[in-house]
């Protein structure tokens, strides 16, 4: 699994949703693929490239996003263990269920950053911005297959060929058993 | 035999991830909460800054030529008028420079080196906070220009925020809207003194004032100088809404900003005095 080029495009994606996005027009400013990214690395890497991805993406969004230092990090790790978990009781790679996963991630880590905040800063507790939520929500169920879609291409271009081919070959004996 | 050496081998895979997982955590929570960059974040500020300033230029590029395309009607009308003013501008431009000179000269003659206003720098929007919850900027100014933590960030409208976190090239600036930011106020009329936070949308709370004082709605809301962040009398917005309740002491009171904060583009930062002279 190739960490690199995913950092990169993790870089990429923040540069384009802190700079670029909020210039466009309407609802298309609340465009959020590097939540999807988060999601897609949680699902496809393993336990520690993902945890070491997600605190490094997490460490990322600190810097740009946020007055607390370690608050991004922190909710993405909590994400990943919630993600592992589920994965050994659903097929989680089934496209069937990326969109309802997304969405379900994304409000459990606007949850957790509520509590986080209300906790380290009672004083500034604000009420939860609904329309905004909903809003991410929805761009998130449009764009979060045709990004599986784009990740997927970039993980198959990146993974070593041999390292492909033990991913994909045939499996032994009966697995419905 | 088989199973056994499976199970142990699983358990220590799963060991390892803990102690790795645990470890992230440990590291991650002791930050938490910790306002102050370290290097690797300044770092990180300075190197992702260069691209937010690459994506706001190109971006920008694109849409001065589409506003450039929009505005092509009646522009020569326009350039013959601005070209005329522009003549006069800057013939009395030349005068007020050198009137400025002079005056800078004199001042120093004279030994007013605490009366001179504070320097300003401009600074242009490279980057936006992507989160829900809090309201921050990233500008292309840094330490490197003279900007530090806590300097106020204005537009010729009002306050803007302040400064958060600085790097050699780059900024972070906290809202005023932001949950997390408190400016001492001042109402212009009575001068009654009171707090202003930031709710996270685009209008502020006004916090601490008694019962008794006489607030109207669309009364000017100004920096109280307090604190020493901000000058005093910098307008920050007017009373939109008031509220007396029967309990409690104070009243509730809503501002509406005087800046919009949707079309920022390029700020102005108050140096320090001593900034000048270094």
């Amino acid at each position: 699994m190739p960490c690199p080029p995913f950092f990169l495009l993790a870089v990429l994606l923040l540069i384009l949703q802190t700079a670029f996005f909020p210039l466009l027009p309407g609802w298309l400013a609340y465009l959020d693929p590097l939540f999807v990214l988060l999601v897609f690395i949680a699902i496809r890497f393993d336990p520690f490239r993902a945890a070491l991805m997600v605190t490094l993406i997490g460490m990322l969004l600190d810097i740009f996003s946020g007055i607390f230092s370690g608050l991004h990090p922190l909710t993405f790790l909590c994400l990943l263990l919630l993600i592992k978990t589920i994965s050994h009781l659903l097929a989680l790679v089934e496209s069937i269920h990326q969109v309802p996963l997304v969405l379900a991630s994304y409000i459990f880590v606007t949850t957790f950053s509520y509590g986080a905040i209300s906790t380290l800063s009672p004083e500034a507790a604000t009420s939860i911005p609904w329309q905004q939520i909903i809003i991410r929500l929805f761009m998130l169920a449009i764009i979060t297959m045709p990004l599986f879609s784009f990740f997927d291409l970039v993980m198959t271009k990146f993974t070593p060929k041999k390292a492909l081919q033990i991913l994909i070959r045939p499996q032994r004996g009966n697995r419905f058993r | 035999m088989m199973r056994q050496r499976s199970r142990v081998k699983a358990f220590k895979a799963y060991f390892l991830y803990g102690i790795v997982i645990t470890v992230l955590l440990i590291i991650i929570v002791s930050t938490v909460g910790r306002h102050r960059f370290n290097a690797p974040q300044k770092f990180g500020l300075d190197i992702i800054g260069r691209g937010q300033y690459v994506v706001t230029r190109v971006s920008g590029g694109i849409k001065a030529v589409w506003q450039n395309y929009l505005n092509l009607v009646n522009t020569q009308q326009e350039n013959k008028v601005l070209r005329e003013q522009l003549a006069g501008s800057t013939i009395s431009n030349q005068g007020y420079r050198e009137a400025m000179a002079e005056n800078t000269r004199l001042r120093k003659l004279l030994k007013l080196k605490d009366n001179l206003k504070p320097p300003t720098i401009s600074a242009q929007i490279i980057g936006r906070d992507p989160s829900i919850w809090f309201r921050t900027l990233t500008i292309d100014q840094g330490s490197s220009a003279g900007i530090e933590k806590g300097m106020p960030v204005l537009t010729v409208e009002g306050v803007v925020g302040q400064i958060l976190e600085t790097s050699p090239a780059t900024s972070k600036v906290l809202l005023a809207i932001d949950p997390n930011s408190a400016v001492d106020v001042l109402i212009q009329k009575n001068r009654a003194q009171g707090i202003l936070k930031g709710t996270g949308k685009q209008q502020y709370e006004l916090h601490y004032i008694l019962k008794n004082v006489d607030v109207e709605k669309g009364d000017l809301i100004v920096t109280s100088g307090l604190g020493g962040s901000f000058p005093k009398g910098v307008p920050l917005g007017s009373v939109s809404s008031v509220v007396k309740k029967r309990r409690g002491m104070f009243q509730e009171i809503e501002i509406a900003p005087t800046v919009d904060f949707n079309q920022l583009e390029y700020l102005i930062i108050i140096l320090r005095q001593d900034s000048l002279f270094n």
